[in-house]
């Protein structure tokens, strides 16, 4: 480890960039894991949730001149609603038809390509009528984000948030008597209702926070990589991976699969690149495929469905 | 000679109508072999680009590599020099028509196997994994096979692409022309193919394994075969569908494989037309490439009102369009017919003639004929 000035250990860049990509996956798994859990749709329309968040911030930084940080909580309504929107306009109705699931995946990718054609109208009217220049393509916002110790702000903020969130969605599902309500839902809605909780609030609520927490990825993600109205698109695979590798029903294996899809991304492409050669850097969206792949095949369960205890008490014991 | 004149908006019909065949044939083909797989063995195939792009890129990369093998040319047919190897080779095979024919086979001949290879390698997973899981393996594969063809130079030169020769440049003035006969009549074989396999033993066990897998299972249907045929196949005629385009279009570039115009769009096609029916994938194919179509050779009256891209109110109107059509009519324009059975009088036709080659007078014909309804 090198030494940096006043004494402060730095960490070579790969590995603060690492801790940065696994926290922002980690919050789009978590969030793309609570639509799951509750409508039992893999939700192909996540990306866009990420990009209301990184639209928000971005605009009103260069329109408004305010700092995204602030504009943060705007940012979490804005995919919260949006996230509401896409449940009670389309899954919501087809669900209550006893649409198939095949339907409401489609349903969702058309509700993706929707956006795709919203963001890019946005950002077309951002470049034509109020002049940002940069608004079909934009870099790493650093200059709106503060910088300590040598590094910029969000690589403390995200991990930092994802922490917070992580700590109080484990609170409520464990402390409350709307955590509890939300956990019977999941696990079996039909009896959830006949013992009187309203699943419809929950549906109705988890879609919002997952909105919300999309969108917060998104803003942070604009801070460290910048964005373009596609951007979702791109970022879908790893969200996948990181829900998948978390067994897609655990809010916590979502933590830990995303934490794991977006710093493996970063340490094996630039290992591979270091010993390897350079030509490996541009196949990096191939390692969430690879983690997608490998957990189908090793333990399609997830993470979670893994019996840890078992397995090292194996290893210690005979 | 008159000035042309904008009817309906479209300043040259020729070309509007030749362009809207090549594209219904061209989707026409994509949308049959989606509805097979998706309507008839109930694989939601979410990386239809995946075998487009395979078949599409790698018959082109061969494709200008045979031409340049066979007439003597020198340089790297993919490489920096690829327009101009191209446009050479375009004017050596105008005067040889028998060369041109056999690069046209060898092209949609590649392109098919690569599909059924790319079709192959997801067997495994399409047979095993629940089919939201499936979903998204096979959209992030599809995307990351593009990525692969924009860093992967050897194949078609990364992101920038190769143009391939004309192979129909010996029809002259008639070129486009012929290409878009090619694929219509590609696209009229497939149909016909597919409107006879639906309707052969296959199609209804096909149906019973959908409706009622276990059911099927119990009758000694092996249905995990099936579907691996099925995909196989629909793979196959997807990847001959790419070459056809490569054809068509005289080159191919990793950017045009994205997964809203290949993916999206057929299963827009197949769930507006009609799932499981394939009059209906007819009639979805041609609703849509006629808007499509038509959108595109008039939005420039548009774009000049407007201040963003015309083509984004295209993913709003189609994505729209397709939440639209599952909330209020999810069965698609046609419904899905009961299986096409013999009417009663062909049945006793059929039994007659047997009875008459057997000689016996007896006669099941009559028994038939007398049985109660």
């Amino acid at each position: 480890m090198l030494i940096g000035c006043h004494g402060i250990p730095v960490l070579p860049p790969y590995i603060i960039s690492a801790i940065v990509y696994g926290s922002l996956f980690a919050l789009m798994s978590v969030s793309l894991t609570l639509t799951y859990i509750t409508t039992k749709v893999p939700n192909f329309a996540q990306g866009a949730l990420v990009t209301a968040g990184l639209y928000t911030g971005f605009a009103l930084l260069s329109i408004n001149k305010i700092n995204p940080y602030e504009s943060l909580p705007l940012s979490f309504l804005v995919g919260g609603v949006v996230a509401l929107g896409i449940y009670l306009v389309v899954l919501r109705p087809l669900s209550r038809r006893g649409a198939p699931v095949i339907s409401l995946m489609i349903a969702t990718l058309a509700v993706d390509i929707i956006f795709v054609g919203v963001f890019g109208i946005y950002s077309d009217y951002l470049y034509q009528v109020k002049k940002v220049y940069d608004a079909k393509l934009f870099f790493a916002l650093t200059g709106a984000d503060f910088s300590l110790f040598g590094v910029n702000g969000v690589v403390y903020t995200a991990p930092i948030a994802l922490a917070l969130i992580t700590a109080s969605l484990y609170l409520v599902l464990t402390r409350t008597r709307f955590g509890l309500a939300m956990r019977a839902t999941v696990e079996n809605p039909n009896l959830a209702k006949v013992v009187g909780v309203n699943t419809e609030v929950i549906y109705v609520t988890s879609w919002f926070v997952a909105g919300g927490l999309a969108a917060i990825a998104g803003v942070f993600y604009s801070f460290w990589q910048g964005g373009e109205p596609d951007i979702g698109s791109v970022l879908l695979i790893s969200m996948f991976a990181g829900s998948i590798l978390g067994g897609l029903k655990s809010i916590y294996g979502a933590v830990i699969g995303g934490l794991v899809v977006g710093s493996s991304e970063i340490v094996v492409t630039t290992l591979g690149a270091q010993y390897i050669g350079p030509w490996v850097t541009p196949y990096e969206p191939g390692i969430p495929l690879l983690v997608m792949v490998i957990t189908l095949l090793v333990i399609p369960g997830g993470i979670t469905s893994v019996n840890w205890r078992r397995l090292l008490s194996r290893g210690n014991g005979s | 000679m008159l000035p042309p004149l904008a009817v309906l908006g479209i300043t040259n019909w020729n070309v509007f109508l030749t362009s809207l065949l090549a594209f219904f044939a061209l989707y026409l083909i994509i949308s049959i072999t989606l509805n097979l797989e998706m309507g008839y063995a109930g694989i939601p195939n979410f990386g239809k680009v995946l075998y487009f792009m395979g078949g599409a890129a790698f018959s082109g990369s061969v494709a200008i590599r045979a031409a340049a093998w066979i007439t003597h040319v020198r340089g790297d047919p993919v490489g920096l020099d690829n327009f101009i190897i191209a446009a050479n080779l375009t004017t050596i095979l105008q005067s040889n028509i028998p060369a041109s024919v056999a690069l046209i086979a060898l092209t949609m001949a590649i392109g098919g196997l690569v599909g059924g290879i790319l079709g192959y390698i997801s067997i495994f997973p399409a047979i095993r994994l629940r089919e939201d899981y499936l979903a998204m393996l096979l959209l992030g594969s599809a995307a990351f096979f593009q990525i692969f063809l924009s860093n992967y130079s050897p194949i078609i030169n990364g992101s920038l692409g190769i143009g391939i020769p004309n192979f129909f440049a010996w029809a002259g003035s008639y070129s486009t022309l012929a290409a878009t006969l090619l694929i219509a009549g590609f696209a009229l074989v497939v149909y016909v193919y597919a409107e006879r396999m639906v309707r052969s033993p296959l199609g209804r066990t096909l149906r019973a394994m959908r409706d009622n897998e276990a059911a099927s299972e119990a009758l000694g249907k092996d249905t995990v075969a099936i579907r691996r045929n099925v995909l196989i196949i629909a793979s196959i005629i997807t990847g001959v569908a790419g070459a056809l385009y490569t054809i068509y279009s005289g080159d191919t570039n990793p950017a045009i494989y994205d997964r809203v115009t290949w993916t999206f769009w057929p299963w827009l096609i197949v769930i507006l037309g009609g799932v499981a029916s394939n009059s209906g994938v007819a009639v979805g194919t041609f609703i849509f490439i006629f808007l499509m179509q038509y959108i595109d050779a008039t939005k420039y009256y548009l774009q000049n009102v407007l201040p963003f891209d015309v083509t984004w109110l295209e993913y709003l109107l189609f994505g729209s369009l397709l939440v639209v059509v599952l909330l209020v009519r999810p069965q698609g324009i046609l419904k899905e017919k009961p299986s096409h059975t013999l009417t009663k009088s062909e049945i006793s036709g059929i039994v007659g003639r047997l009875d008459e080659k057997n000689g016996e007078k007896s006669g099941t014909a009559a028994e038939l004929d007398g049985s109660p309804e």
